[in-house]
């Protein structure tokens, strides 16, 4: 027992009490102090830790200074109805950069969220014969996923995936100035460019009526957008096939008439048998689109019209 | 001024056994290192030490505590103070879960420009995922939201303990780190199967950790390296037999980035200074 006893005759705690107390902590003389303060002290140094700065979570739009103090970011909205995919999207991209899949033209260089990628990952793994899939996004939820990700000049570039709930983009493509559709106005606002989802398990369930709501959310993503890029994804493609051929050629067309700065792509969560694209290739593929015409500088218009006067001065070409 | 090494490693990631045999062969006087001076405290290598002379194989050190070691190497003129803060590893995950670096930690990653990262691939945790098993949908049972009890995946963890590490080191991420040297030390090679060189086998296991360390550091910064302590499995008793008569000392190799074996694994530490 650490400590000491204020009697100089008493041997405690090296033996026992002179009083005869069994425990000498009992006695009123017996002194506890070394312990106490020594473990008081090593706490205190204990505590002394400096904070990380970020939690690795999925960014909330408030976060976004964790990289726009060092990059501007590029902000890549994921646009769609409920259910069509969006989050299972940036879960596989994720998964694919884990199993060694590489973007086109970036290396990766880390995420300021890596532990909100790591959880969307751990809901595509197989678990007794099921997958669990991400959850739905909460509709007050404007979730940003990051990748920090290094060209061949070794430039660093910010990209952040901003994951709304469909709902709100839903609410928002009826009117735009709905009251609970801030996050997808934020998100259209503040994108270089999108990712517009097209479901196709939706359009072979609902036919039409699937059809004009994702032409709904295309027709508001035209209305202030400028040259950003959209591409359209069909996901779920292993339905696609069974989607009648009237409904996706119309909305192909459509959607090709709406958009200038556009392409579509398919995309899949199953691995075809034998050589796979949809899962392994286009998924990844999507992104190298977005960033390869987000990345191209607006063509500079340089040629000027030749001026003829009569003025000496303005005629000036130089020697 | 002495070389400061920072060893890292996850709790059970062979930190202790590969201490406990640097130690014999510095000890034997049989290797590239020497002591410049004698070890202040042994006590969290002492039972690994007696095992390896006994031909045992070495229990895991107890991760609830921080414990220190510290050697204080020498190879010719160049002193090399190997410090491992953690040995334990039990601060590497409390890092990631609690988001804070401890004072200690944090003085000895801004003091060290050599950082050791231990890695057991044997260890490392493998899944299937949509990603890398083909089924058809309507086979696959929907886990319906539900999802087993979540942790983080081992190379997400990897990834993010060099992003604090980086991070708690003050280096510009506009760059890649030209100045602190990142030595990956795959360890218990022995146990491994189909092997070539140690980078292969790291992009074979975690292929995304090699990308992020490729894309953050200079070429000449970074080793990839393989190791195997012992040299073989303890669990037999020929090989026991071996350790007790011979000295644990003269067992154990490592591979070189290049994939050529070197039985002193005391070159480890010079490779990464």
């Amino acid at each position: 027992m650490a400590g000491k006893c204020n009697l100089p005759e008493c041997p405690a705690p090296e033996a026992g009490c002179h009083l005869g107390k069994d425990d000498c902590t009992q006695c009123e003389n017996f002194v506890v102090e070394a312990v106490e303060k020594k473990i008081k002290k090593e706490k205190a140094a204990d505590l002394k830790k400096s904070s990380i700065g970020w939690s690795g979570q999925a960014f909330t739009t408030d976060e976004l200074a964790l990289v726009s103090s060092r990059t501007s970011p590029i902000l890549i909205g994921v646009v769609g109805k409920a259910d069509a995919g969006k989050t299972t999207f940036l879960a596989m991209l994720y998964t694919l950069l884990l199993s060694g899949k590489k973007l086109k033209d970036y290396n990766f260089a880390g995420t300021k969220t890596i532990l909100g990628w790591d959880g969307l990952y751990h809901r595509l793994k197989f678990k007794k014969g099921g997958v669990a899939f991400p959850q739905p996004t909460p509709v007050t939820s404007n979730r940003l996923y990051h990748l920090a990700l290094r060209n061949e000049e070794q430039q660093l570039k910010d990209v952040l995936f901003a994951d709304a709930s469909g709902e709100v983009f839903s609410l928002w493509s009826v009117n735009r100035n709905d009251d609970n559709a801030d996050n997808a106005r934020w998100i259209y606002s503040n994108s270089n460019a999108f990712i517009l989802f097209i479901d196709c398990e939706a359009l072979l369930v609902d036919k039409n009526a699937a059809k004009k709501e994702v032409m709904l959310i295309a027709r508001q993503l035209t209305h202030d957008l400028k040259d950003r890029p959209v591409i359209a994804v069909w996901s779920k493609t292993d339905k696609k096939d069974e989607v009648l051929p009237s409904i996706k050629d119309t909305l192909k067309t459509e959607l090709q008439d709406l958009f200038s700065n556009y392409k579509e792509i398919e995309i899949s969560n199953f691995l075809e048998p034998g050589p796979d694209e949809l899962v392994h290739i286009n998924n990844l593929a999507v992104v190298d689109w977005l960033l390869e015409n987000i990345m191209v500088p607006s063509a500079p218009d340089l040629s000027l019209d030749e001026i003829v006067s009569d003025d000496l001065f303005i005629n000036y070409k130089g020697k | 001024m002495a070389t400061q090494i920072l060893l890292i490693g996850k709790p059970h990631s062979g930190k202790t056994t590969f201490i406990g045999q640097l130690c014999a062969r510095v000890d034997a006087n049989s290797s590239a290192l020497k002591l410049y001076k004698a070890i202040e405290n042994r006590t969290p290598i002492i039972e690994a030490t007696r095992a390896l002379a006994k031909g045992e194989e070495v229990k895991t050190t107890p991760t609830d505590k921080s414990t220190v070691i510290y050697l204080p190497l020498q190879n010719g003129e160049v002193k090399i103070d190997l410090d491992c803060p953690d040995y334990g590893g039990e601060q590497v995950n409390h890092i990631i879960e609690n988001r804070e670096v401890e004072s200690k930690w944090a003085d000895s990653i801004k003091q060290s420009e050599n950082w050791i990262l231990f890695i057991k691939p044997s260890d490392l945790t493998s899944s299937y995922d949509l990603s890398n098993k083909t089924i058809k949908p309507e086979v696959l049972e929907n886990g319906n939201g539900n999802s087993e009890e979540y942790s983080v995946s081992d190379q997400s963890s990897f990834i993010e303990l060099l992003q604090i590490l980086l991070h708690t080191k003050g280096q510009d991420s506009h760059f890649k780190n030209s100045t602190t040297k990142l030595t990956v030390v795959l360890t218990c090679w022995d146990e491994l199967e189909n092997t070539t060189t140690p980078k292969e086998e790291l992009k074979k296991i975690l292929p995304l950790l090699l990308n992020f360390i490729e894309t953050n550091w200079i070429e000449s910064k970074v080793n990839i390296l393989g190791l195997s302590s012992l040299g073989f499995s303890l669990k037999k008793q020929g090989n026991k037999i071996k350790y007790q008569e011979s000295g644990s000392e003269n067992f154990g190799y490592m591979l070189k980035s290049d994939g050529v074996k070197d039985n002193d694994i005391t070159q480890l530490i010079l490779e990464a200074v």
